[in-house]
């Protein structure tokens, strides 16, 4: 998928999110109470619809720009997606990955052992450093982690069925 | 008495082995507060408001108030190096400190913001001194609406002055406020927007999206396979000390600088309810308009730096003016100042400079001393804080993923609050690749219910009428800015063509 899909995918996910805002700060919440004031839903509303009028000069804007594009790559000869490519795509979500690693083990391990082997995933699996430098370094990151937040800010974090 | 001989007294009251020794550890903690994402001057104050009431009032007022600056220095220190500002007023200082940074010039932006806090703070608090109840008078006349068409004035100004293509950063802006009417109507208690989840009802935290927008979907933009510094920082191999600070020349030519930002954020400061994020906002914005490098701002120019360092240093000052004069706290974290001031059993309030004149100018005289120790600390970290630079992109990768995790939930020890940086992180990353700028959408969304409120405030006083704001004169003079400045650049381009026919 190249970036003038991307724009139009964009686009298209903008103007339904500020239909729904519309839609809903004029029929649930109300625009406006007279001779008192505005209503909950005048503000979304007006922002919603500013939202919308632009979002839609873009969609045509961003549509141009595709079409123009296909045209341009109709002449040279298309070679095929292979897994590789998509999985390169894919490999700048590894951060989003981690961090719901992290989430998921934090919740169940407690803090210190989901940080842990959350990070260390990141440096074995994403950076593929080796086991060593993964398990010294993760360590060291974590230690600050629980000296900073634990153990100075009193940040309640879960603790996990190891209770730690 | 004049002002300036009660500051005097208040000096000594300052110099107390005790009072300085709160000042320092007060301004270390909000140096060391403000650089970790996640945990800002609230959250500082907040947590060690409870430590200072076994405490003289003075001297744990002086101590919170070191957090409180202190906090305005740290909050540079993450948006230069990691494009992850430490709090919404530091979200201006990344737009050219974090280029810095690229450049190899982290060492001179991170120098730069402690010398522009400096100074704005220095301003700020001069201000306070000479003009402190007088300021908190005219404060006084900004209202409803004249707030409501001051913000409405810096939502508008956002869309044309922080990207390459305008509708783009329009839509950003109305994105940020969208994102932001999601939660409780503050104006009539409502929920909106909450899609029937219990956890959307206090709406969305700001710091979490800060943290995802910038950093997370900075990660994600390390593993890309075009990513330009994918061998590593080709910025940290050129990292000497002594290339982090510039001339006393150089210093003369910012100065100005920083005194315009200083004066406006000051302003800004003592606006109840606008806030330091205004402050550095409408300051970049002048510098962006008038300033001697408005063209290259946003490409990584010290003037960027300096204006937003400037300004929400000086409104941090600026926020004690309502604070203690009048007792309106202009910004959360002053909300926290008023409890502990109330805790205390001080009633601030006009009353306040002439019945605890003591405690009031010895506050005072400590901000002077608590800035200079805070830049000298600033200053002193920098070869520490080059260090993060040096450490290699692999390692550095996962320690802001464990940044952005644990910060977001520190905000408040909440799991949801880590799954709203996430997916505001893969947003921004998709958003940033079609061209979306991210800074517009965190602005407006700070600037957006602080809008919202004031407007709808103002209609509720006027009984729904939209004249209100073109009566009163300050809100005529904000909208017909306003109005100038959007009209601009379209007569400018008008004029353009016409001479290009003619030619």
């Amino acid at each position: 998928m190249g970036y003038s899909m991307l724009r139009i995918i964009i686009s298209v996910i903008l103007i339904i999110i500020s239909c729904v805002w519309m839609f809903m700060g004029i029929n649930e919440y109300g625009m406006w109470i007279p001779g008192v004031s505005a209503d909950t839903g005048f503000i979304p509303t007006v922002f919603g619809a500013i939202v919308l009028l632009f979002s839609v000069v873009k969609l045509v804007k961003d549509i141009k720009t595709y079409v123009a594009s296909r045209q341009g790559e109709a002449t040279v000869e298309k070679s095929a997606v292979s897994f590789k490519d998509v999985l390169v795509k894919l490999k700048p979500l590894l951060p989003a990955v981690t961090a719901i690693l992290a989430i998921l083990l934090i919740k169940f391990l407690g803090m210190v052992i989901g940080t842990y082997l959350s990070l260390f995933f990141y440096m074995k699996v994403v950076n593929n450093d080796k086991w060593i430098k993964s398990l010294w370094v993760t360590a060291v990151i974590t230690l600050f982690f629980y000296a900073v937040f634990v153990f100075w800010l009193k940040v309640p974090f879960p603790r996990g069925i190891f209770g730690i | 008495m004049s002002n300036f001989a009660l500051l005097a007294q208040g000096f000594v009251t300052a110099i107390s082995p005790m009072n300085l020794f709160a000042c320092l550890i007060g301004g270390i903690i909000g140096i060391l507060v403000g650089a970790m994402p996640g945990i800002g001057a609230v959250a500082g104050c907040s947590l060690l408001l409870p430590m200072t009431y076994k405490m003289n009032p003075t001297t744990g007022i002086i101590m919170l108030a070191g957090i409180y600056y202190g906090n305005m220095f740290g909050g540079a220190y993450s948006a230069i190096l990691l494009n992850i500002p430490g709090d919404s007023s530091a979200v201006m200082t990344s737009l050219d400190g974090y280029p810095l940074t690229r450049k190899g010039h982290a060492g001179q932006a991170l120098f730069n913001a402690n010398i522009s806090s400096f100074v704005g703070g220095f301003i700020g608090i001069l201000f306070l001194t000479a003009m402190g109840p007088t300021l908190a008078k005219v404060g006084l006349k900004f209202g409803p609406a004249e707030l409501a068409s001051l913000v409405f004035m810096a939502l508008t100004s956002i869309g044309w002055l922080l990207g390459d293509d305008p509708i783009t950063c329009l839509i950003a802006t109305g994105i940020g406020v969208l994102l932001s009417t999601i939660g409780i109507d503050q104006s009539s208690n409502h929920f909106r927007y909450t899609f029937g989840s219990m956890k959307l009802l206090a709406g969305i935290n700001f710091i979490p999206l800060v943290i995802g927008m910038f950093g997370l979907s900075q990660v994600m933009e390390m593993l890309e396979p075009e990513d330009p510094d994918k061998k590593g920082h080709d910025y940290a191999g050129k990292l000497r000390i002594k290339d982090s600070f510039y001339s006393f020349k150089r210093f003369l030519q910012l100065l100005p600088v920083m005194i315009r930002s200083a004066v406006l954020g000051m302003f800004v400061g003592f606006l109840p309810g606008a806030g330091g994020t205004t402050g550095a906002f409408l300051s970049y914005i002048l510098e962006k308009k008038i300033g001697r490098h408005k063209k290259e701002m946003g490409t990584g120019v010290l003037e960027g730096v300096s204006a937003s360092e400037a300004a929400n240093n000086a409104a941090a000052a600026g926020a004690f003016v309502p604070l203690l004069a009048l007792g309106i706290p202009g910004s959360s974290t002053t909300a926290v100042l008023l409890g502990g001031l109330q805790a205390w059993g001080l009633k601030p309030g006009p009353l306040l400079y002439e019945q605890e004149a003591e405690f009031v100018w010895g506050m005072t005289a400590s901000m002077y001393i608590g800035n200079i120790m805070c830049v000298i600390a600033g200053i002193l970290v920098i070869p520490i804080l080059m260090r993060i630079l040096k450490v290699p992109k692999k390692i550095l990768a996962p320690i802001i993923i464990g940044v952005c995790v644990i910060g977001s939930y520190s905000v408040g020890n909440s799991i949801f609050d880590v799954e709203v940086m996430i997916i505001a992180g893969i947003a921004a990353y998709y958003m940033k690749k079609s061209g979306y700028p991210m800074a517009p959408i965190v602005l407006a969304f700070v600037l957006g219910p602080i809008f919202e409120l004031k407007a709808r405030q103002a209609l509720e006083i006027s009984n729904c009428n939209l004249l209100i704001f073109v009566q009163k004169p300050i809100s005529a003079v904000f909208l017909g800015i306003t109005v100038i400045l959007c009209l601009a650049p379209v007569v400018m381009n008008i004029v353009k063509k016409a001479k290009a026919k003619k030619a």
